[in-house]
């Protein structure tokens, strides 16, 4: 647990982050809560010549709503992600799925930007950003551009980040008025990463007809999916049991699913069924409350 | 029996050690940093089995801050071999603190750099070349006994390193005429018990002085001193090892390991201090496992459901440079557990295999012993469709039959198992749980309970293992307070407040005067360590021998000085007072005055001072097998009935623990809040073991869960609710009527959450052979179940 040497550098600016990381390339690695770089650091797993702590930047952390979005500073910690009054009110996936990452310690340190950028397979705000269809709004030399989610994850601890680009505000859509969410993780102790997750945006009709789904999963896979077939099953449809097995059956059949210490991928297959079917049965009975 | 327990022997005394523990202020080897101190790092074996053709540390050498690199070959020649040791029936082996010519488990010390601080060394190990030349791995243990598998350890030829055979007379006639024989394949898998503080160790050799002070954290410090002392050839008389607070033991550090031998030669050679501290990936790969233990188990019955006999054949997963056969031996002596089985035979093989050395864990041997008899008895029971807690109850041991002698000859102290599982039944409503189970099972739940009743052998001695006995020394300062020296340290046992209690109990010296030294082989008398459950059973014993002393003299003192017989005499209120007429009286303060300075006044032929030593043998042991093998190794047997109610989620696969009730007689209790929360964090680690945790090893040897992410203990989200209580069965034996405490606690689960998983899928029918009870395991029994229902 004794990381190989580095040059450890803390910007005040983003503007100075965006220099270092196009001055240092693959050499340098940005820090920001370090619940999963420095643990890969003290393994030597990973070994970066440079560490840019962005974690101080001012500026970073907040937590605002914006132009019918909820609008996340890249360091805003999972805490604060988890008790905002905002979020639990408008968007209470989100601060369910922050609930869920690690433990308390893990939770008052790490942050949603290097959650996300991170991109572990199985990280608890991929899927929900997947459904609701955040945008990733970063920052390079040449400007400011927005990734939409479903381009950002592009493999196992892969992004569409480039090497010299930071990741400064994530940008959730509201959902619908009237829908409900919920975010469903399977995991061996409480703690751990998810053996598989299902983030669930559902409202449905006073008939029961769905009239708005936005589906997250991980876990079938080596980063998290948007399941557009299975969106596609429900929307328009009224949600019952038999319409909620015929999903986890598509989920199931379209995973494929990574083995692991925490599962053989058969198990993951119908782990994920399970939990996206009950994240279904979960937001339908919440936005039938809502009615 | 009578027991002379008087306050606050057998009070919830708040902990003399929490304070400093919970204010971050406890001092363990890591704290420690003397001037000039360097350190060391281990290159450590990326495979589990290779010929080393050549390491080569010219590289490494240059580096900056870096100052020796030892290697295998380097040490070889010039300090001896540790010592494979316990046993006559363990193969003997040479075993150096770094592997010389082969690598014989993955994540083995091949090399060693010292330099100025462990940064820098870490960086020199990895410029360290070595060339392997890869050999197969042995990792299955019943492959490893086939012929033509590929010998561990080339000087044995074969990877059978243990063998033991006991059997009574005429039990294959048993078998042939038994009604019933249930025949099963059990398994217990590998794990280990991950000690906050992993290894840690901090060896001072001062030139000037000629000595050698090691500070580790060790459960065995008196021990390790001569092991030190005969490995490196140095006077033992020059040696002194300190255990200063140690973050946990749980059997693992009872043992001497490589790196600890190997750190006081290191600072010989370079006359500095030299330190190390395990990372927990060090530890996962290189602290002792256990566990691991294959039985091909049969059970002859009565239809009634009457036991009449028990065959066993275990074959043991060893390790590589396996240390001691504790936990096979423990395991094939106490198989038949809590029951009248007077028909037993066992063949015990012990397998060595390219991972990591078996050794002590909270439960060795013991633990297998008591999941397979558990699981067992339940798998008749369903068979015979016997309730589970009938049929123990038919076949227990009955209260009046203590001391019971088993058929391998060990004698059992004390117990009432009949009352401890009635208790049970009681608290967990298990009449009312077995109509909610029906009803549950209506609506597609499936609800399972399980029963158990776990019994641990504890405090065991052996020849040439000095456990036989422990003692303690104490001293009432001129001021009145007392300093209690302790032959066993402590690992989170709570001696400090324990012993306090027995000293204050017997001397009136008030407990918050009462200090106790210990781990420390300076002051403290010689002892073996603190494992076994051993404490409760000798050293505690051996605090009242030396207090009972000390009282002894008080009242001497004081018979004198107001001219009453000791006998009639008393200890109370800080005096010495006439039982029959209170103001008879003179202050202890006034004793202890006349002891030190007034001795003219002292009683004839009494020696001046306030000192005592007190030693208890530990009772109830034979040392030698008897003509026809039997022998008792173990001096007390504690107890615990368990029921656990489980809801298995039959689309997920995972086990939610409903419930968990334990009835736990440990004897007389000194301190019951110490014993309840041995028995929370026992039942923890039981949990943890059942369903959580364990050790898995590639086709290559290398193991897989290295990392705290990769072996998940359970944390306090999973504690489940928990009802626990006690009942007092003494044990005859010891003065104070303790038994052991420590790792009952932690043998109940793995049966008990078995017995309920597979009672909650009986409807499908569903077989549970393996363990840990992981999500996909389960599932994938489920299913398999409903296609050959289906």
């Amino acid at each position: 647990m004794y990381p190989a040497a580095f040059e450890y550098l803390r910007p005040r600016s983003i503007r100075e982050a965006v220099e270092l990381l196009l001055r240092h390339g693959e050499d340098a690695k940005l820090l920001a809560g370090g619940q999963s770089l420095v643990p890969m650091m003290k393994l030597r797993v990973a070994r970066p010549k440079y560490l840019i702590d962005i974690h101080r930047i001012a500026g970073l952390n907040y937590v605002r709503e914006e132009h019918g979005a909820i609008c996340i500073g890249a360091t805003t910690r999972h805490v604060q992600i988890e008790q905002s009054p905002l979020i639990r009110d408008k968007m209470s996936m989100l601060a369910q799925a922050a609930g869920e990452i690690g433990d308390a310690q893990v939770r008052n340190r790490g942050t949603i930007g290097g959650g996300l950028a991170e991109a572990d397979p199985v990280g608890d705000y991929g899927p929900v950003a997947l459904a609701l269809d955040a945008r990733m709004k970063c920052v390079r030399p040449s400007g400011v551009r927005e990734i939409p989610a479903s381009d950002f994850f592009t493999f196992a601890y892969t992004t569409a980040l480039e090497p010299d680009e930071i990741l400064m505000e994530i940008i959730f859509p509201l959902p619908p008025r009237g829908s409900a969410g919920v975010y469903h993780k399977l995991e061996k102790v409480a703690g751990d990463f998810a053996i598989a997750a299902a983030a669930v945006q559902l409202a449905v009709g006073r008939d029961g007809v769905c009239t708005s789904i936005a589906i997250g999963v991980s876990g079938g896979g080596p980063m998290p999916q948007k399941p557009a077939a299975v969106e596609n099953l429900l929307r328009g449809k009224k949600i019952d049991r038999e319409l909620t097995e015929e999903a986890g059956r598509l989920i199931q059949d379209d995973a494929e699913p990574i083995e692991d210490l925490r599962g053989s991928a058969a198990y993951k297959r119908k782990a994920l069924s399970a939990v996206l079917r009950r994240a279904l049965t979960e937001s339908l009975r919440l936005t039938t409350n809502n009615l | 029996m009578d027991f002379p327990i008087n306050p606050p022997i057998g009070e919830r005394v708040r902990r003399k050690e929490t304070q400093r523990f919970v204010t971050g202020t406890g001092r363990f080897v890591d704290d420690l940093l003397p001037p000039g101190t360097l350190h060391a790092s281990f290159t450590r074996s990326p495979c589990a089995h290779a010929r080393i053709n050549s390491v080569d540390a010219s590289a490494a050498l240059t580096m900056p801050g870096v100052r020796a690199v030892f290697t295998g070959k380097d040490i070889a020649d010039r300090i001896k071999p540790m010592r494979v040791g316990g046993s006559p029936l363990l193969r003997p082996l040479k075993l150096y603190p770094l592997a010389v010519d082969k690598i014989r488990y993955f994540g083995e010390p091949v090399a060693v750099v010292v330099a100025d601080n462990r940064y820098l060394a870490e960086d020199a190990v990895e410029a360290i070349a070595i060339d392997y030349e890869p050999l197969p791995a042995v990792i299955d243990p019943e492959a490893a006994l086939e012929p033509g598998a590929t010998p561990v350890h080339d000087v044995l030829g074969g990877n059978k390193v243990y063998k033991f055979h006991f059997a009574t007379d005429g039990i294959d006639e048993i078998f042939a005429k038994a009604d019933v024989v249930v025949k099963e394949r059990i398994r217990s898998h590998r794990i280990t018990a991950c000690p906050i503080e992993p290894r840690a160790y901090l060896a001072h050799y001062s030139p000037d002085e000629d000595s050698l002070t090691m500070w580790s954290a060790t459960a065995n410090p008196h021990s390790l001193r001569g092991r030190i002392a005969d490995v490196i050839n140095f006077p033992e008389g020059k040696i002194r090892v300190i255990a200063p607070d140690v973050g946990g033991s749980f059997g693992v550090k009872i043992q001497t390991y490589q790196e600890e031998l190997l750190l006081p030669f290191i600072s010989r050679e370079l006359g500095r201090p030299i330190k190390w501290c395990e990372t927990r990936v060090e530890h996962m790969r290189n602290g002792r496992h256990g566990r691991d233990q294959i039985h091909y188990i049969e059970m002859a019955l009565k239809k009634d459901g009457t036991i009449l006999g028990l065959r066993d054949r275990i074959i043991a997963d060893m390790g590589s440079t396996y240390t001691v056969d504790h936990s096979i031996m423990a395991s094939a002596l106490y198989m038949t557990g809590v029951y009248q089985i007077q028909n037993y035979a066992v063949d015990a093989t012990g397998v060595s295999t390219n991972k990591t050395t078996h050794g002590s864990l909270r439960g060795i041997g013991k633990a297998d012993a008591a999941y397979v008899i558990e699981r067992l008895v339940d798998i008749a029971a369903r068979k015979l469709n016997i309730d589970p807690i009938d049929i123990r109850m038919k076949n227990f041991i009955p209260a009046e039959s203590f001391p019971y002698r088993n058929v391998t000859g060990a004698l059992y102290d004390s117990g009432q198992y009949h009352l401890c599982l009635k208790r049970t039944a009681e608290i967990a409503g298990y009449e009312k749980l077995k109509q909610e189970q029906a009803e549950l099972r209506k609506k597609g739940i499936c609800r399972g309970i399980g029963v158990a009743l776990v019994m641990e052998p504890t405090s065991s001695s052996r020849i040439h293992a000095t456990g036989g006995y422990a003692s303690c020394r104490m001293r009432i300062d001129p001021s009145g307070a007392a300093t209690v020296f302790s032959s066993m340290g402590e690992q989170g046992q709570g001696h400090e407040t324990t012993i306090a209690q027995i000293v204050a109990s017997q001397t009136g010296i008030p407990f918050e005067k009462i200090t106790v030294i210990h781990g420390d082989t300076l002051p403290t008398p010689y002892g073996f360590g603190t494992g076994s459950s051993r404490s409760s059973v000798v050293l505690m014993p051996s605090a009242w021998v030396a207090a009972k002393k000390m009282r002894e003299k008080l009242v001497g003192i004081g018979a004198r000085l107001i001219g009453v017989p000791p006998e009639r005499l008393e200890i109370g209120d800080g005096k010495v007072f006439a039982k029959e007429k209170r103001d008879q009286a003179i202050a202890i303060a006034e004793i202890i005055r006349t002891a030190y300075g007034a001795i003219h006044l002292l009683p004839e032929n009494m020696e001046p001072g306030l000192e005592t030593m007190g030693t208890f043998v530990n009772p109830n042991i034979d040392y030698a097998p008897d003509d026809k093998g039997r022998m008792n190794t173990f001096s007390s047997y504690p107890y615990a009935g368990v029921i656990a109610v489980v809801d298995v989620d039959v689309e997920t696969g995972f086990i939610n623990i409903v419930r968990y009730c334990t009835v736990h007689d440990c004897g007389n209790m000194i301190n019951p809040q110490i014993v309840d929360t041995q028995q929370q964090g026992s039942i923890m680690q039981g949990i943890g073991a059942a369903l959580y945790e364990e050790l898995r090893y590639d086709e290559e040897g290398r193991l897989l869960s290295s990392t705290f992410m990769d072996y998940r203990l359970p944390c306090v989200e999973e504690v489940p609710e928990l009802a626990l209580e006690h009942i007092v069965t003494p044990n005859p034996f010891t003065p104070l009527g303790a038994k052991g405490a420590g790792e009952t606690g932690m043998l109940g689960p793995p049966p008990a959450l078995c017995n309920a998983v597979e009672d909650a899928l009986a409807p499908l029918g569903v077989k549970i052979r393996e363990t840990p009870l992981t999500p996909d395991r389960i599932l994938d029994l489920i299913e398999k179940a409903k296609s050959s229902h289906g």
